[in-house]
């Protein structure tokens, strides 16, 4: 365990953790856009910028990046930090004007006008949905394209993935909702592509997850067996009532005999 | 020879190694003057690399082409250096000169302009590179002469 300081409270933060993971964990709150608890940090968005103090060197650094270090002293909200953060926040909303969670930010920070000629854009480039594409589902679908003010997060080449898998993952993680994502009953569409779900086993109704997507995690996860994945949550309860039924029928019988 | 086949000696070259994938697609692009799609598939085939990747990095450097190229490159160098002394009517003169605009190709495939921002040559500033030949100090009547040449 590391000792640092955040805020003048002593916190214990594990050495592997970065000073945005033991903030969070020590109950502080940091504004953060592109930080995930399941994905590595990118520091892209640079929200969550922080004073550091390192040996009686101050620094504006971005939290999600650092890894905690024995006597660290943090602050979190100095007006140097503030300041910055309203920029970069100004930068974010002149670039996508119409998004809530960032008109929320910015009335916690008290940002009022925006000076700054404004976009169209509705990506913040944090790249979340290509970091959970990749690190957690496994399709790699996404790719950072080009570079630059110019940067897409899309598909390949800008056609309809190959390897997506339709799992919705991208539009579920996106902090600003940009990806058009369209959940329906039988079928889900994204990425111009229209993937059909699963059907229970059992009963014949339409699951949450796509076939290719169970072929996926099947591929990924040896723990993973077709015929508990195939099943809706009704005939999964039925199931499952059936065999508690037989486990205490058998014991009950099992006393019987024991008497 | 084939696109595979060719794309197939290049990989041969590097040994497989996916970690050469992107002096894989330097020597793709040295050959075709662009990266075709049939040899980008290919290579995301063979090497068994996500094509994420691959169009990552083929669109992060600008030394990577995905449209065909003409078979001269001329590039203009549009550092600091070179925009204060004129580049910005060098490219002018060209774009007037082959009827295309920047980052485009003739229609016969002879020619595409590129603009760059600085080549590390600022004393001979304007600079204008055409298939890897430097004309420094150049104006706006020597660059046609220059074009002129390859033509």
């Amino acid at each position: 365990m590391v000792k640092i300081k955040i805020n003048d409270k002593i916190v214990q933060a594990h050495k592997w953790e970065t000073v945005l993971q033991a903030a969070i964990r020590a109950g502080f709150e940091i504004p953060s856009l592109c930080y995930h608890p399941s994905l590595k940090a990118d520091g892209s968005c640079r929200l969550c910028l922080v004073e550091i103090n390192k040996g009686g060197k101050t620094k504006i650094e971005t939290a999600c990046t650092v890894p905690v270090k024995e006597g660290m002293e943090v602050k979190l909200d100095t007006a140097e930090v503030i300041k910055h953060r309203k920029n970069i926040l100004e930068m974010l909303i002149a670039q996508v004007p119409d998004s809530p969670v960032l008109t929320e930010l910015a009335a916690k920070d008290g940002l009022k006008d925006i000076k700054l000629a404004k976009g169209e854009d509705v990506c913040i480039k944090c790249g979340l949905c290509v970091r959970i594409c990749k690190e957690r589902i496994g399709a790699d679908a996404l790719a950072m394209q080009g570079r630059g003010p110019d940067v897409t997060f899309t598909p390949p080449f800008g056609e309809a993935p190959e390897s997506c898998v339709g799992c919705g993952s991208c539009a579920f993680i996106c902090p600003v909702q940009c990806i058009k994502y369209e959940n329906n009953f039988a079928d889900i569409k994204i990425w111009g592509k229209n993937f059909e779900k699963a059907v229970c086993s059992e009963c014949g109704m339409p699951l949450e997850h796509t076939r290719e997507h169970i072929e996926l995690m099947k591929s990924r996860h040896e723990i993973i067996k077709e015929e508990e994945v195939l099943v809706c949550e009704k005939c999964s309860r039925k199931k499952t009532l059936e065999t508690m039924k037989n486990i205490v029928d058998g014991q009950l019988t099992f006393k019987k005999m024991g008497r | 020879m084939e696109i595979t086949q060719k794309v197939d000696n290049i990989i041969d070259n590097y040994g497989g190694d996916s970690k050469s994938i992107l002096a894989i697609l330097q020597d793709v692009q040295a050959e075709y003057n662009y990266l075709p799609r049939e040899a980008v598939n290919h290579i995301v085939e063979k090497m068994e690399v996500s094509l994420a990747r691959v169009s990552a990095l083929a669109t992060f450097f600008s030394s990577f082409s995905l449209t065909p190229r003409g078979e001269h490159i001329i590039t203009i160098c549009m550092g600091t250096a070179c925009y204060v002394r004129g580049a910005p009517q060098i490219l002018k003169e060209v774009e007037r000169d082959l009827e295309i605009k920047d980052g485009e190709t003739t229609p016969d495939q002879k020619f595409s302009i590129e603009t760059v921002n600085c080549v590390g040559a600022c004393a001979l500033g304007p600079l204008v590179i055409v298939d890897g030949n430097y004309h420094g100090n150049i104006s706006t009547t020597d660059v046609k002469k220059v074009v002129e040449t390859y033509k």
